[in-house]
């Protein structure tokens, strides 16, 4: 009744054709699904899913910030800033180094320590910095930056070819920047990759095409970067995880490194760095209260091989910007890696026994 | 910028309002700068480049059509194509030279220069094949040259089909731009129709499979057989996905501004043998190489068999070539123009002679032919997806000389099967619907809940992030 009504008064209206008639029956259902999807979808989030928004309306931050805007007189407080091998997307959450070393802190009845991992997967030294730049609103007892220089100039050549802004979670950053001290405190330039047009033209639609705001939340629900298991009934990982890499890509890799570097080809070429740009990232986390490590991370023996200028330059602005500096690049034995750096459950455990030796020193 | 991304549908929608409000003139001039600030997004530099082959072409073209004498109308033309090929080549193939000379000559070569690590200008293999088919129609006197240079300008930069095609020929394209386009509902629905086929077909099932299928091709050894197996039938699937995507997107953007695009694709995977693949697969392209390449170096000649393999081989060779400065672009051309040439043959001196027999008319026959047909392109598109030779050797080897199925997991067929089925179920219903008169077959409000449909699942079907079309990078 109601489609006949309607489908007559579009006729009546418009009587000019079929095409102009089609048109504006896809308008009318474009507002009917819409309403009909965000009842639906607003209804689920209120009252089934555990999912937060944020006020981008991104998932993440804000149950982020809600969990750990307390620092508590009786706890030790840790924050770990890393990349993917920190976020252990190849384990379950609470085996990853980070809930490792809090479980090994509770095991051992000493004071309750509560560690937040703020990895990223493929993380980038912006988002770093504005991480380093709120941890400092936490008042840290301990704050570990865990990275491999030898691989930062990745995330340096992203930030500098305009390329900044990570997809998924680390997208969710942006909402740190509404705190005005965290702006404050990181350099101007780490703000533009977050502040282009087309961001605010993605907050406008949101606005104005409401579904539109839940793409990224059902995305994030769906695909990134978690592996779809339930396709792999043996419980191994999806193929489009990371697999284990095959020794003889390893050693691929390397030859090719030695190679590079016999001809006088560095692994990364210093006029790639932005140098300044590491200074800026270790200064992010000045004013910091507690104690501030840079920590080598870990790697596969056939990844030893690093640049040493740029491993060396990295050590020093970071004890210059009042780190402590730890080479943990030869700490894992190889069987413990399912990947050049990343972990799997023995690597994570043996990693987190690590760190809390640091911690009781 | 790529086409599925905000900043291009930001850029579309604003020159589209403002498109019909102008005068001929002004709409040129809109998109032209559309057009610019479409490339340039990119890389600003390299707009140089397309403004450099504009101003050479329209210089040439006029030059040749004043020209009276054939030996002067001969030397400008070489001067075109010089130039257009001259950027061409010394920006894609520089480097795979100097590898190449590098590696042929083992230890002579070590004094060759390194290789300059060019980048490779988005799209110039498209746009200088169709700014030299300008030079060369007005030279055979298919076409006038152009006096007015903005009318040139906007055919070689025309943003919808720039950095992929389809290729289109002057006379065509130029006398549609020259015009000025009424606005039409029915060009906006195909507008938006073919746009949102295109983005369905690239972000929601051409992007989710190149995810599951794609990670074979880099580490073959690490896969068994029947997981490279779904991973070879799925890139070459993924492929079509892709660029037909891309050139549907392209015709449905410039049906907007009232200009019809040629098909590119006309469902290639229900050819039956390879020589019909190669009629209905990028279109544009084959018909560009059987005027400006084929038939000039000899073309089909059943009499002489040797020449017209050679100029076959040659073409095809080519055509490799032009896809990738790579030995496996190259070798993937070779192997299809083998099959072509054994079709070819096949055809002449077996098939041509039967072609009315019951058996060649049977479904069993037909069905045969396709399975034989699509196996071959399957396996030499191998070569398409390696990163080089010695991988797509072992991807072979693992494949069909040594099948390793000890941790076959079947779960990747299923799924597999799963994402190709429900494609294949959208795409032979929206052939039948393209065949049978189009989408005016359903009613209007149909229509409207068809595209609805489609949006919403584009809108949350569709990958966080595109890939970039695959064939940006020819």
């Amino acid at each position: 009744m109601i489609v006949k009504n309607l489908s007559r008064l579009i006729r009546v209206r418009n009587p000019t054709s079929s095409t102009k008639r089609a048109l504006l029956w896809s308008a009318v259902f474009l507002v009917l699904f819409s309403s009909i999807f965000l009842i639906v979808v607003t209804h689920w989030i209120d009252t089934k899913s555990d999912l937060q928004r944020n006020n981008l309306f991104r998932r993440g931050w804000v149950e982020f910030i809600n969990s750990t805007a307390e620092h508590q007189p009786d706890e030790t407080l840790v924050i770990i800033v890393s990349n993917s091998q920190g976020y252990g997307g190849e384990v379950e959450d609470d085996a990853t180094y980070a809930s490792r070393l809090e479980q090994l802190f509770a095991e051992n009845d000493q004071k309750k320590l509560r560690v937040l991992n703020w990895s990223i997967y493929g993380g980038h030294i912006v988002e770093m910095g504005i991480l380093a730049a709120a941890a400092k609103r936490l008042e840290p007892d301990l704050f570990f930056y865990i990275e491999n220089p030898s691989r930062f100039h990745s995330r340096l050549l992203r930030y500098k070819t305009g390329k900044g802004r990570s997809i998924g979670i680390a997208s969710d950053i942006g909402f740190l920047l509404w705190y005005s001290e965290i702006r404050d405190s990181i350099p101007k330039r780490f703000l533009a990759p977050f502040f282009r047009p087309i961001d605010f033209f993605e907050i406008a639609l949101a606005h104005i095409f409401k579904p539109y705001r839940y793409r990224e939340l059902l995305l994030s629900e769906l695909t990134v970067p978690e592996p779809i298991k339930p396709f792999d009934k043996r419980g191994r990982l999806g193929l489009w995880h990371q697999k284990p890499i095959s020794r003889e890509k390893l050693s691929r890799q390397l030859r090719q490194n030695e190679k590079m570097a016999k001809e006088g080809r560095p692994v990364v070429k210093p006029e790639d760095i932005g140098w300044d740009l590491v200074s800026d990232f270790f200064r992010a986390a000045d004013g910091m209260t507690g104690e501030k490590y840079f920590i080598q991370m870990p790697l596969h023996s056939l990844a030893h091989k690093q640049n040493d200028a740029i491993t060396k330059y990295f050590a020093q602005i970071a004890e210059e910007s009042g780190f402590k500096v730890s080479d943990f690049t030869q700490n894992i034995p190889d069987e413990e890696y399912i990947s050049l750096t990343h972990l799997n459950e023995a690597g994570h455990q043996r990693m987190a026994a690590r760190l809390a030796e640091l911690i009781k020193r | 910028m790529t086409f599925a991304s905000l900043e291009f549908g930001s850029l579309l929608l604003i020159t589209f309002l403002c498109y019909y409000f102008l005068p001929q003139r002004g709409r040129m001039i809109l998109l032209i700068a559309a057009s610019y600030v479409f490339y340039c997004y990119w890389n600003p530099v390299y707009g140089l480049l397309i403004f450099a082959s504009t101003v050479l072409d329209y210089f040439v073209a006029l030059k040749i059509s004043r020209a009276s004498r054939k030996k002067t109308k001969k030397r400008y033309l070489l001067a075109s194509i010089i130039g257009n090929l001259g950027m061409l080549g010394y920006f894609k193939y520089t480097d795979f030279a100097l590898e190449s000379l590098k590696a042929l000559l083992g230890p002579l070569g070590q004094n060759l220069p390194q290789p300059f690590e060019l980048i490779l200008p988005l799209g110039i293999s498209f746009y200088t094949f169709q700014t030299m088919s300008y030079a060369i129609d007005v030279y055979r006197g298919n076409k006038n040259a152009e006096d007015d240079f903005l009318l040139v300008a906007l055919y070689v930069c025309f943003f919808p089909q720039l950095v992929a095609g389809p290729i289109e020929k002057a006379q065509y394209l130029m006398a549609q731009l020259a015009r000025k386009q009424p606005f039409t509902y029915e060009n906006m629905e195909t507008g938006i129709r073919l746009i949102s086929w295109g983005l369905f077909k690239k972000c929601v099932v051409g992007d989710r499979l190149a995810l599951a299928a794609s990670g074979a091709y880099t580490n073959p050894e690490m896969y068994d057989t029947g997981v490279l197996a779904f991973s070879a039938a799925a890139m070459f699937v993924v492929v079509y996905l892709d660029f037909s995507a891309y050139s549907e997107i392209a015709r449905g953007t410039a049906s907007l501004f009232g200009i019809q695009l040629s098909r590119n694709f006309n469902f290639p995977h229900a050819a039956t043998n390879i020589a019909e693949y190669w009629r209905r697969w990028h279109m544009s392209m084959s018909r560009w190489v059987q005027d400006y390449l084929f038939r000039p170096l000899g073309g089909f000649n059943a009499r002489k068999p040797l020449i017209y393999s050679r100029t076959m081989l040659i073409t095809m060779g080519l055509v490799g070539l032009w896809h990738g400065a790579q030995w496996t672009f190259v070798l993937w051309g070779l192997l299809n123009g083998v099959s072509l040439i054994c079709y070819h043959m096949l055809y002449l001196h077996i098939l041509r002679r039967y072609k009315k027999s019951r058996l060649l008319k049977s479904i069993v026959w037909i069905c045969g032919s396709w399975l034989f047909s699509m196996t071959i392109r399957i396996l030499i598109s191998i070569l398409f997806f390696s990163p080089d030779i010695k991988s797509a050797g072992i991807f072979f080897d693992r494949l069909c000389l040594h099948p390793d199925s000890s941790g076959f997991d079947e779960s990747f067929v299923i799924l597999g099967a799963f994402i190709l089925c429900i494609f294949w179920m959208f795409h032979f219903a929206h052939e039948y619907v393209e065949k049978r008169g189009g989408i005016t077959l359903f009613s209007p409000i149909t229509r409207g809940a068809m595209y609805t449909l489609l949006f919403f699942i584009i809108l949350f079907g569709a990958v966080e992030q595109a890939d970039p079309f695959i064939y940006f990078q020819f």
